[in-house]
């Protein structure tokens, strides 16, 4: 492990890795959205013309300054209304207009239709449940109505990120927030080895290794906690949330500064040495509780809670892998960067026969 | 101190040209998402994180700096 601490090739990997992600990271561009549309309700029966804003959308690319090949469609489960035409205006406002039905199916007082603009440059993508079309005339009989007989789903030509809701720009903090949790539970699992193999062998160097990994591993869950009360302000509207998964990590974090307290508070080095690692490995078994069966048991406001796993296809998406796994290599690698410069120094100062290490 | 007295509203004038300049507040939500998305977050987060790291640099460098001071030979 010594060896493997003062090699300099992952480190370089490390760098790379880093480099990488923030430049994808930030200048992959986001999927095409719809921001806003007005108006937003109107009666079965009406000719209405919708404006359609578009969050980096391309309405005027490669078709002149026509709308060709740019459909719009107002769609909930029963029906799907065609745009009798589509004008785009510039790249961001388009103009749609929807002749609806007087007899449209209508089955309450007001219906919610999701707003569907495919684009050949853009692909499809929507607004969801945004447009409300209410009945004025109960008299008349009712059909569904169905123009096309499936909306085709069709995929942008441009590698994007995808579109979300609440989230929008925010999406690029997976490759940010997300592998200071990785990182710090790579030097949890660290220090979780190195602590047994203390115990194992009695070698001190392995107490070495277990107290300065949990230092990095607090350090990055303490940069993962501050990351994400910035995020949750800005998407969830709080610093912080009774979320199962924030209170897990809060308290995974206090058992690991607890652990170093610990370390502080005895004197004797070798029973320090053993108390620690026995407390090292318990802790490490009740932080894994904490941070990942408490909030799988509960429902939580993190993706993919609540009994499914994390890594599901509609969580995450191939472009968002594209960077997000080489972000949480990167940050794992500059996580065991440090623990072994700490490491290294800690060496120093214990075994060098220069320096004296009880001051 | 009195010159900076005395300039000061003219500081106040140069402010309110912006209050002048404010459009339609209803307008602003959907253009500040326009521009932005929310993409500030995301700066703030990066930059929290590298300031952290530089911060664990800092306390690093303190570190090395109380070990080469136990060396017997002044480096």
């Amino acid at each position: 492990m010594y060896n493997f601490l003062k090699q300099w090739w992952w480190k370089v990997l490390a760098t790379v890795l880093i480099i990488y992600t923030l430049i994808m990271g930030f200048l992959i561009p986001l999927g095409t959205g719809i921001v806003d549309i007005e108006p937003s309700k109107t009666n079965a029966g009406d000719t209405v013309q919708v404006k359609i804003e578009g969050y980096n959308s391309h309405f005027l690319k490669g078709n002149g300054n026509q709308s060709l090949g740019i459909k719009a469609f107002l769609k909930n489960d029963e029906n799907l209304l065609c745009a009798a035409s589509v004008e785009a205006k510039s790249d961001r406002t388009l103009w749609a207009t929807f002749e609806i039905p007087a007899d449209l199916k209508i089955e309450s007082k007001t219906d919610f239709y999701s707003i569907v603009v495919t684009d050949p440059y853009d692909g499809t993508f929507f607004l969801a449940n945004a447009f409300g079309i209410s009945r004025v005339d109960t008299s008349l009989s009712s059909r569904n109505v169905s123009c096309v007989k499936e909306l085709t789903i069709e995929k942008g030509a441009a590698t994007t990120f995808p579109y979300r809701e609440i989230l929008y720009e925010t999406i690029r903090n997976l490759f940010f927030h997300v592998p200071m949790w990785f990182a710090m539970i790579a030097m949890l699992i660290f220090s979780f080895g190195s602590s047994i193999a203390y115990l194992n062998s009695g070698n001190s160097r392995y107490d070495i290794y277990a107290h300065q990994a949990v230092i990095v591993g607090v350090f990055f869950g303490i940069l993962g906690l501050l990351s994400g009360m910035v995020w949750a302000k800005n998407t969830w509207g709080a610093y912080w949330t009774n979320d199962p998964r924030l209170n897990g990590a809060a308290v995974g974090e206090l058992v690991y500064i607890a652990y170093l307290v610990l370390r502080n508070s005895l004197t004797n080095d070798i029973t320090r040495s053993k108390v620690s690692a026995v407390y090292n490995i318990f802790g490490f078994v009740i932080y894994i509780v904490f941070i990942f069966v408490v909030p799988r048991i509960n429902d939580s406001l993190h993706p993919g809670q609540g009994g499914n796993p994390a890594f599901s296809n509609y969580d995450l998406d191939s472009t968002l892998r594209l960077v997000f796994y080489p972000a949480c290599m990167g940050f794992i690698l500059l996580a065991f960067w440090l623990s072994a410069i700490l490491i290294r120094m800690e060496i120093i100062s214990k075994e060098s026969a220069f320096i004296d290490s009880k001051p | 101190m009195k010159k900076v007295f005395r300039t000061f509203p003219l500081f106040g004038l140069i402010l309110m040209h912006q209050v002048l300049f404010a459009q339609n507040p209803s307008e602003a939500p959907a253009a500040t998402l326009w521009t932005t998305g929310k993409i500030h977050t995301v700066i703030i987060i990066a930059a929290l994180i590298f300031s952290g790291i530089l911060f664990f640099l800092i306390v690093l460098e303190r570190k090395l700096a109380k070990l080469e001071k136990q060396l017997p030979t002044k480096m």
